[in-house]
C-alpha cells in the first residue's frame, strides 16, 4: 500500500500495510496497481520538457530528475526566476514534483525527496545542509540501513563519527565513496538523457469505458505528455496515431491530422474529441495510446523518415489488403476450444491464430448461431422433411459452471433429400433441435 | 426390456472418494445406491489403495450387498487395468502389491511395473481397461499372466462412437482370447454429483474448471446406471459376464483373521500364565507389605476378563513398550480405563492407585463387543521418537506401521480449492479464510460472505457454497495418526496396505482409527506429552541440586496442603491442565482440597459439562449452596464422588446400568453414541430406552430428563475420569515442583518449549513474581539449555539458555558452550575461532545482547562483530587491530525493543512500565491496582495483547488476556461490540480497555464496554525525542 484515500484511511488502512492486510479492514477496497513501466515513460517525457531549461537533463530513477542549472543561470537570470518558471510549467501540465537545488547531484536528489525547498549553493555548505536527514529515509540499499540503524546511527551527521576504514570494511568500499559524492568530495559524473526521435505512449485505464468524456480525459492527458516532450526540444507533430484497446483485445485505431504542425495540447484533444464523437466503439475502451512517429520543426519540415515495411507475402498481403477494406475485425480466424459444448468448443480468434488439434466426436461443418426448435409431425421429427435417426445418442452434459450449462442427446439425422443433420433432444425438456447441418 | 434380466448386473470398476480427487461419491453412498438398484455385487476398486474398503464393507453389511475388494492400477507404462480378490489369499497378494507400488513412491503417488504385477497375478482377477488405440500385446500378456482370470473392460458411456467402440473392442477380445465383460468406471453413486466430480478434476489438475476442457468427463454416464439403462446399451452377454464373475468373489472381510504378536511370550508359558506372573511382580513392587484386599479381588476380576476375551496379549505388549522407556528412562504415563486398571498399575503402565480411584474398567472392555481395548500412552515429548524406533525395530516394519489419519475437507479449505475450481482470485479467497477465522457453523458462512464483501446471492457465490458443502467432509489426503501403532504377528502388509507419510521413515497403513476399531486390529497410541519432558527434566535438576539420587514421580509427597493452597489462589502458571484462564477463574471457586478435587477440576471445565450445565449445580452443592440428595441408593452411590452431578462418562454409563438396566456392553453403546450424535442420531433412541428404564425403575420423569440433557451436553465432549485421574496426577506433580522448586521448574519448563500455554516471556516473569533471580543469556556463562546458578539463595538463580535466542542454531550454540575455556572466552576473536562461528551467528548474538560482556552494549558488540577478519590465512592471524569507536547508547526502550525482537522477552524492563506515567495520565490502570478494584466498579486498563479467545461454549463473546508490568488483567468482550470494534479487537497488540470490573472472590474481570488500539504507543518506545524532527 502506497497511498490511499481518506475513506480507506477512516476503516484503519495506512501506507506501508500489506494489501491482504488492508483487504481485511475494508473489504471493498479498489486497489490500483502501481504501473513502474509508465512511471518510466512519464519521467522521460519530463524529461524531455525539462530541456528547454537545460541542455543537460539526467534521469534519476525511480522518480527523480537532475537538471544542471549552473550553466543556464545566466540565461534565466537567477536561480530564483529559473525555480519559479520550471514551478509555473510544473503546474501548468498538472504534475506536482518536490525540487531541491544542491552541487551535487545525491545531495540534490536526497534533499528533494526529504527536504523540498532546501537550496544549497556552495560545497561547502553540503555537510552541512545533509547532517539533519534521517539516515531511515534515505534511499539506500535495505542492508545499509539496518547495519547503521544497529549501530544507533540516527541522522546522515552520525555516520561520520565512524571510521571510514571501518565503515567501508562493514558496507563495502562503494559506501564511503557515495557519502563522499554527496558530499561534492568526489565526482559523480551521469549520463544525459537522450530524447528519442518519436514519441509513443499507452495508458492503461483503471476502469474499461466507451464515454466521450472520459476518453477525452485520458487523451488529454496523453497530448498534455506529448506536448511537454514537443516543447524540450522545440518541435511539433503533424499527424498523430491513436489507439483504443478494448476488452476483447481487438483494437481501434483513428488517425489524427492536425492540418499543420504543432505542439499544442488543446489543438490536439479538439481534434480528437470530434474524431471520438463521431466514432462508435465496438466495446469499452481498457488502454488508450498515441504514436507520433514523425516530428516536425515548427517550420513543418519532416524530421526523421522511417524506411518501408517488408516485403509481404501474398496471403499476408491479401489479408493486409482485407482488413485495410473491410476492417481488421472483419477478417478472422475459426480456432478450436476445448469445451465438451458444442457452442462453446469455437471462437474467433485474430487472423492467423493456431488452433489446439483436439479429438472429439464427428462434428458438422456448419453450426447454427442459435439451436433451432424441432417439430415433430406424425410422431417424426421433421425439418422440411422427416428424419431419421442414424447414430446412437451423444450424450453431453457439461458447463454448469458459467451458467450456460447444457445436457443433450445429440444425433445425426437424415431426411429423404439426403441431407444429413445434427440435432438434439433436450434431456431436461425432451424437447428437439437442429445444432448443425453436415457437408 | 425384459424384466427378469435387468437385475443381473454386478459392477465390477467403482471408485470411491478414497480415490482423492477423482471419486465424488463415499463407499457407504455407493453401497447404499448399489444395493436400492438391485446390484448382484458393487466392487470397491479405488486407485492403489485400500483405505475405502473398511466403510464399504460395513455398509455393505448394513444393506446385504456383497463386496468385492479390488484396485485400479495405472502402471509405469501406461497399462491400465483393475485387479479384483476372490479370496483372502488373493486379497494379501493385492494389498502387498499395492503395499509395493506406494512403497516405491512419494506420499500420495505410486509407482507400479509389469513384472511386480506379475509376481502377484497368481490368485487375482484382472479386468483390463483398453486405451483408445488398444495393443494386442497387452490383452496377450495379460491373458498369459492371469490365465482363465483376465477380462477386457467393456466401459461405454454414450458418447458419438460407441457403436463402433463396442465393435472394436469385441474383436479385439477375440484377437487376445480375453472374454469381454461390462462395467461402469463409476466416480459418483448419482449422476447429480457431476458438477462435484468436474470441481475435484479441476482441484487435481490445479486450474479453473473452465480451463479443464476435454479433461472433464463429457457427460454424468461415470455414476451407478440402472440396469435398465445398462441394458440399453450393453450386450446381453456382457452384463451376465459380471455376474458370473462375481460369483467367483467371495466374502472375507469379516475375518482377516489378526494375530497378536507371540514373542513377547517367554517359552513354555501362555500369554495368559505370563500376565498373571508379570501382574504379581509387579504387585508386590508396588505393596511391598501386601496389596489391600480390594486390590487383590479387583485384579482377579480383571484378569478374569481379559482372559475371557483373550486380550492378554494387547496387555503385554503395551508392558514391553511402557518398560523399555523406562530402562531408558523416558517418563511415560498411561491413560484410558484400561489404562487405570489394577493391573496396569501393577504392570507399571500408570500410576494411579487403583486404591485410590473407583474406576470402571468395563469402559474399555466388554464381553458383547469384539474390539479391543484402546491404552493410551503419554511419553516426553521431546524423546517419544525413541520409543517409536523402539516399535520398529522390536517388531520390524513389516509387522508394525502406524495408522492413518484421513484429512478431509473443513469449511476453510473446502472453499478454498472449490474457490479456486471456480476461478475466484487468491485475494478473495484469502478474504473468504480470513472471516472464516471465528465461525464454525456453517449456516453463519452466507452471513460471513456478505460481511467479507460478496454477494451471497450472486450465482458464482451461490455455486461456492453449494459445491463447498459439497465438498465438506470428502477425504483430501491419508496422513498420519498422530501415535497410533498397529502391530501384528504375520506381516501387516498383507492385511492392509502401508504407504510412506510425508516425515521420512514413516509409514502408514492406509486404515484409520475407526477402521482398525471395526476390523478388530490392536492399536497402541504411543503420544507425546511435553509435561512429562518438564517434570522429568525439573527431577534431574532437584536431584542435581540436592545432590540425592534421581528423585521419581513416586518420590513426590501426596496431598501436600501447601501445594492445594497454591492451586486454589489461581497461581498455576505453568502447571499441566488447569494453566488455562478457564481453569484459572474456577480454581478459585473450586478450591481443590484433595487429589480427587483435581480429578474433578480437570473433568469439569470442558466443554461436555459447561454445556451439559454440570458446572454450577457442583459448585453451588460444593460450597453448601445447594442441597445434595439422590433417588436411589444406586445412583447415590455412583454420583456420591460428585455431589450427585454426573461429571464422567464412566458415571453415565454407570447409571444407566443401574438405573435404567442397560448392560455394561450397552451402556459402551450409549457411550459410543454419545460421541457421535449430532452426527448419527443414534443417541435419541438410547435416550428413549434410559428414560424407559428409568420410569420402569420408580424414577421420576425430571430425573430422567435431566439426565438426558446432561448426556447431550456431553456430547463429543465429554471426558472420561480415567483420564482425568491419569491428567491428575500431572497436575499435582507439576504444583508440587513449582510450590517447592520453582527454580527447576521453570528452567525446565523453558528447556521443553514449545508446550503449554505460556510463552517463554511469560513463564520467566511469573518466576521473577516468585522471587526468582533470572540472569540475561551471555556467551560467557550460557549453555544452550536454560541452567541453575548457585548464588546462596534459598532457591537458585535462573540463567536463560542460548536456545532462546530466535534464529540461533542449536549446533551453534552448543558450540558456544562445549568450548567455553573454564575462564571464559578473552575476546570475540577467540569465542569466533573456538566455537567456529560465522558472520551471521555472530550478529545474532550481537542483536541478543549476548555478547555484553566482551565487547560491550549491542552497537558496540556490532561493530566489532562487523570489523572481525573471519577468512584469513595463518599468516595473517595477526590481523591489525581497529581503534576503538564509542557508539550512542541505545536508550531503555530500544533496548528493551530489541530484547524482544531478539527472544521475545527482557528482564529489563516491562515495555508497559516505561509507558506508565503516560498511562497513568490517562487514568488507564495496571493489572494489580484493577485486582483492588470493588465488584460493578467502572475501570479503564490498558496491556499487551497475549491471548484472544473465543470458546465455542461462550456465545460470541471473546476473552481477551492484557499483560502489564504487574501481571495479567482478564477482558470479557460481548459480541455486539467486538462486531463493532472488529478493528481494535483484533488489531491492536496494545489495548486500552474502557470498562466494568466483575468481581467474584478472588477471580476479576475487566468487562470491556469500549476498545482503544494504543499499539502506537509501543513504536514511541525506540524513539529518542531530543532528535526527532
Amino acid at each position: 500500500m502506497l497511498i490511499c484515500n481518506a475513506a480507506a484511511q477512516a476503516l484503519g488502512v495506512k501506507p506501508g500495510m500489506r494489501r491482504a492486510a488492508a483487504m481485511t479492514l475494508a473489504a471493498n477496497l479498489r486497489i490500483a496497481r502501481r504501473q513502474p513501466q509508465q512511471e518510466l515513460a512519464l519521467l522521460e517525457s519530463l524529461a524531455a520538457w525539462s530541456l528547454q531549461y537545460t541542455p543537460t537533463v539526467c534521469l534519476a530513477p525511480p522518480h527523480g530528475l537532475l537538471l544542471e542549472i549552473e550553466g543556464c543561470l545566466r540565461y534565466f537570470k537567477g536561480l530564483g526566476r529559473l525555480r519559479k518558471l520550471i514551478a509555473q510549467g510544473l503546474v501548468e501540465h498538472g504534475w506536482a514534483a518536490q525540487m531541491a537545488a544542491a552541487p551535487s547531484p545525491l545531495a540534490a536528489t536526497w534533499l528533494a525527496q526529504l527536504r523540498p525547498q532546501t537550496v544549497i549553493r556552495s560545497p561547502e555548505g553540503l555537510a552541512d545542509g545533509l547532517a539533519s536527514l534521517p539516515i531511515a529515509a534515505l534511499p539506500w540499499p535495505d542492508d545499509t540501513l539496518r547495519q547503521l540503524q544497529a549501530l544507533g546511527m540516527r541522522q546522515f551527521a552520525d555516520i561520520h563519527s565512524l571510521p571510514r576504514d571501518g565503515l567501508a570494511h562493514r558496507l563495502g568500499h562503494a559506501f564511503p565513496c557515495m557519502l563522499d559524492q554527496a558530499l561534492g568530495l568526489q565526482p559523480d559524473p551521469r549520463d544525459p538523457f537522450e530524447p528519442p526521435d518519436r514519441f509513443e505512449r499507452t495508458v492503461a485505464l483503471n476502469w474499461a469505458t466507451d464515454q466521450v468524456e472520459a476518453l477525452g480525459f485520458v487523451a488529454k492527458r496523453l497530448f498534455t505528455e506529448l506536448a511537454a516532450f514537443l516543447m524540450g526540444r522545440g518541435l511539433g507533430v503533424q499527424q498523430l496515431h491513436l489507439t483504443m484497446q478494448h476488452e476483447d483485445s481487438s483494437k481501434t485505431e483513428v488517425t489524427l491530422g492536425l492540418g499543420k504542425p504543432t505542439r499544442a495540447a488543446d489543438a490536439m484533444l479538439a481534434i480528437c474529441r470530434e474524431r471520438l464523437a463521431r466514432l462508435v466503439l465496438p466495446a469499452p475502451v481498457e488502454a488508450m495510446g498515441i504514436l507520433a512517429d514523425q516530428l516536425h520543426r515548427l517550420d513543418g519540415q519532416v524530421l526523421t523518415l522511417f524506411g518501408n515495411a517488408n516485403q509481404a507475402e501474398d496471403f499476408d498481403l491479401l489479408r493486409a489488403r482485407l482488413m485495410a477494406r473491410l476492417g481488421e475485425e472483419a477478417v478472422q480466424s475459426i480456432v478450436c476450444v476445448a469445451d465438451h459444448r458444442p457452442e462453446h468448443a469455437w471462437r474467433w480468434a485474430p487472423c492467423g491464430s493456431a488452433s489446439p488439434q483436439l479429438t472429439l466426436g464427428e462434428r458438422p461443418a456448419w453450426l447454427l448461431p442459435e439451436p433451432q426448435s424441432l417439430e415433430l409431425r406424425d410422431g417424426h421429427l421433421w425439418h422440411g422433411e422427416p428424419l431419421q435417426l442414424l447414430t446412437r445418442a451423444e450424450r453431453i452434459e457439461s458447463g454448469w459452471w458459467d451458467g450456460d450449462g447444457v445436457t443433450r442427446d445429440y444425433y445425426q439425422a437424415q431426411g429423404a433429400s439426403g441431407r444429413r443433420y445434427w440435432i438434439y433432444q433436450q434431456r431436461s425438456t425432451d424437447s428437439w433441435y437442429l445444432h448443425g447441418l453436415f457437408a | 426390456m425384459p424384466a427378469a434380466d435387468q437385475a443381473t448386473y454386478a459392477e465390477l470398476h467403482c471408485l470411491s472418494c478414497f480415490s482423492f480427487q477423482r471419486g465424488a461419491s463415499h463407499a457407504d453412498e455407493l453401497v447404499e445406491r448399489a444395493a436400492k438398484l438391485g446390484y448382484q455385487a458393487l466392487a470397491i476398486t479405488d486407485e492403489c489403495s485400500l483405505a475405502g474398503i473398511v466403510r464399504a464393507h460395513l455398509a455393505a453389511q448394513k444393506h446385504g450387498l456383497q463386496l468385492i475388494v479390488g484396485s485400479e492400477l495405472t502402471l509405469d507404462d501406461g497399462l491400465r487395468l483393475v485387479l479384483l480378490a476372490p479370496d483372502r489369499e488373493a486379497y494379501g497378494d493385492l494389498s502387498q502389491l499395492i503395499t509395493l507400488g506406494r512403497r516405491n513412491a512419494n506420499k500420495g503417488s505410486y509407482q507400479l511395473d509389469r513384472a511386480a504385477v506379475a509376481r502377484h497375478a497368481g490368485r487375482l482377477l484382472a479386468l483390463w481397461l483398453p486405451p483408445a488405440l488398444p495393443d494386442t500385446a497387452d490383452g496377450l500378456w495379460l491373458g498369459q499372466h492371469f490365465p482363465d482370470r483376465a477380462w477386457l473392460a467393456v466401459e461405454l458411456f454414450q458418447e458419438a462412437d460407441d457403436g463402433n467402440r463396442l465393435s472394436a473392442l469385441l474383436q479385439l477380445g477375440q484377437q487376445c482370447g480375453l472374454p469381454c465383460v461390462a462395467s461402469g468406471d463409476v466416480h459418483m453413486h448419482v449422476r447429480s454429483r457431476r458438477a462435484l466430480q468436474d470441481v475435484m478434476t479441476a482441484i487435481r489438475l490445479g486450474r479453473p474448471v473452465a480451463e479443464c476442457g476435454l479433461a472433464l468427463f463429457p457427460n454424468g454416464e461415470r455414476h451407478l446406471r440402472s440396469p435398465w439403462a445398462l441394458a440399453h446399451i450393453y450386450p446381453r452377454a456382457l452384463l451376465a459376464e459380471t455376474v458370473r464373475i462375481a460369483q467367483r468373489c467371495g466374502q472375507f472381510l469379516a475375518d482377516l483373521g489378526y494375530e497378536y504378536p507371540a514373542e513377547l511370550v517367554p517359552e513354555g508359558a501362555t500369554p495368559a500364565s505370563h500376565l498373571c506372573t508379570l501382574t504379581e511382580i509387579g504387585l508386590n513392587q508396588r505393596y511391598p507389605a501386601g496389596a489391600p484386599e480390594k486390590v487383590r479381588r479387583q485384579i482377579a476380576h480383571e484378569l478374569a476378563l481379559i482372559t475371557r476375551l483373550r486380550y492378554e496379549s494387547f496387555f503385554l505388549t503395551v508392558h514391553d513398550i511402557v518398560a523399555y522407556a523406562r530402562s531408558q528412562k523416558i517418563l511415560c504415563q498411561g491413560r484410558g480405563s484400561a489404562a487405570n486398571s489394577a493391573v496396569c498399575f501393577a504392570l507399571g503402565i500408570t500410576e494411579v492407585d487403583p486404591d485410590r480411584s473407583n474406576l470402571l474398567f468395563e469402559r474399555f472392555l466388554s464381553q458383547e463387543r469384539q474390539e479391543p481395548p484402546d491404552i493410551d500412552v503419554d511419553f516426553e515429548h521431546d524423546r517419544r521418537e525413541e520409543v517409536i524406533q523402539y516399535i520398529y525395530k522390536r517388531y520390524g516394519r513389516e509387522r508394525a506401521a502406524l495408522a492413518a489419519t484421513v484429512i478431509t475437507y473443513r469449511p476453510r479449505s473446502a472453499l478454498r480449492d472449490v474457490g479456486r475450481a471456480l476461478g475466484f482470485d487468491e485475494e478473495q479467497l484469502d478474504q473468504i479464510s480470513k472471516t472464516l477465522a471465528w465461525w464454525d457453523s456453517r449456516a453463519e458462512l452466507p452471513k460471513r460472505l456478505q460481511e467479507a464483501g460478496f454477494d451471497p446471492e450472486s450465482r458464482s457465490v451461490q455455486l461456492l457454497l453449494r459445491l463447498a458443502q459439497g465438498l465438506m467432509r470428502f477425504p483430501r489426503h491419508l496422513s498420519q495418526h498422530v501415535g497410533g501403532f498397529v502391530i501384528s504377528h504375520s506381516p501387516l502388509a498383507r492385511l492392509v496396505p502401508i504407504e510412506n507419510a510425508a516425515m521420512p521413515d514413516r509409514t502408514v497403513i492406509q486404515w484409520d482409527k475407526d477402521d482398525l476399531d471395526a476390523m478388530g486390529l490392536l492399536k497402541v497410541d504411543v503420544l507425546a506429552l511435553g509435561m512429562l519432558s518438564a517434570i522429568r527434566r525439573t527431577l534431574a535438576l532437584v536431584s542435581a541440586i540436592r545432590q540425592q539420587p534421581l528423585m521419581r514421580m513416586a518420590d513426590i509427597p501426596a496431598e501436600d496442603p501447601q501445594v492445594y493452597e497454591m492451586i486454589g489462589h489461581a497461581d498455576t502458571v505453568g502447571l499441566f491442565q488447569i494453566e488455562s484462564r478457564a481453569q484459572m477463574s474456577m480454581l478459585p471457586r473450586l478450591k481443590p482440597k484433595t487429589f480427587y478435587d483435581l480429578v474433578i477440576e480437570v473433568a469439569i471445565v470442558r466443554p461436555g459439562p459447561i454445556q451439559g450445565g454440570m458446572v454450577h449445580p457442583y459448585l453451588r452443592r460444593r460450597q453448601g449452596l445447594e442441597p445434595v440428595d439422590y433417588p436411589s441408593e444406586a445412583v447415590k452411590k455412583t454420583l456420591e464422588r460428585t455431589l450427585g452431578v454426573p461429571i464422567f462418562q464412566e458415571q453415565v454409563m454407570q447409571l444407566a446400568i443401574d438405573a435404567a438396566d442397560f448392560t455394561p456392553g450397552e451402556a459402551d453403546q450409549l457411550r459410543r453414541s454419545m460421541g457421535s450424535w449430532r452426527r448419527t442420531g443414534e443417541l435419541a433412541d438410547y435416550q428413549a430406552r434410559l428414560v424407559t428404564g428409568m420410569l420402569a425403575n420408580g424414577y421420576t420423569q425430571e430425573f430422567a430428563d435431566r439426565l438426558c440433557k446432561q448426556i447431550e451436553g456431553f456430547s463429543e465432549y465429554g471426558f472420561p475420569e480415567s483420564h482425568a485421574a491419569s491428567f491428575a496426577l500431572l497436575v499435582y506433580v507439576s504444583g508440587w515442583l513449582k510450590r517447592h522448586e520453582p527454580a527447576a521448574f521453570t528452567c525446565a519448563l523453558l528447556n521443553s518449549l514449545p508446550m503449554g500455554f505460556y510463552s517463554a516471556s511469560q513463564l520467566i516473569q511469573d518466576a521473577k513474581r516468585h522471587g526468582i533471580v533470572v540472569h540475561p543469556v551471555d556467551v560467557q556463562r550460557s549453555d544452550w539449555d536454560c541452567t541453575l546458578e548457585d548464588e546462596q539463595r534459598p532457591q537458585h538463580a535462573l540463567r536463560l539458555g542460548l536456545r532462546l535466542i530466535s534464529g540461533l542454531g542449536r549446533g551453534v550454540g552448543e558450540r558456544i558452550a562445549a568450548h567455553r575455556p573454564a575462564a571464559g572466552y578473552d575476546s570475540l576473536v577467540q569465542l569466533q575461532r573456538l566455537a567456529g562461528l560465522d558472520k551471521r551467528s555472530l550478529g545474532i548474538l550481537a542483536d541478543a545482547d549476548a555478547l555484553a560482556s566482551l565487547a560491550g552494549n549491542r552497537r558496540q558488540a556490532r561493530w566489532q562483530v562487523g570489523g572481525l577478519q573471519l577468512k584469513q590465512d595463518l599468516v595473517g592471524m595477526a590481523a591489525k587491530a581497529e581503534a576503538a569507536i564509542t557508539l550512542p547508547l541505545p536508550s531503555l526502550g530500544q533496548q528493551v525493543l530489541e530484547d524482544y525482537r531478539s527472544q521475545g522477552l527482557t528482564l529489563r524492563a516491562h515495555p508497559l512500565s516505561l509507558l506508565r506515567p503516560h498511562l497513568s495520565r490517562n487514568r488507564l490502570l495496571s493489572a494489580a491496582e484493577l485486582r483492588a478494584c470493588q465488584h460493578g466498579q467502572p475501570a479503564r486498563a490498558c496491556g499487551i495483547v497475549v491471548g484472544r479467545q473465543r470458546p465455542g461454549t461462550a456465545s460470541g463473546v471473546t476473552f481477551v488476556t492484557l499483560e502489564d508490568e504487574t501481571g495479567n488483567t482478564n477482558v470479557i468482550v460481548w459480541q455486539d461490540l467486538g462486531e463493532r470494534q472488529r478493528k481494535e479487537l483484533l488489531g491492536a497488540r496494545l489495548l486500552a480497555v474502557y470498562g466494568v470490573v466483575q468481581r467474584e472472590g478472588e477471580v476479576v474481570h475487566l468487562l470491556a464496554k469500549r476498545l482503544a488500539d494504543k499499539s502506537e504507543l509501543l513504536g514511541t518506545l525506540s524513539v529518542e525525542s531530543r532528535d526527532f524532527h
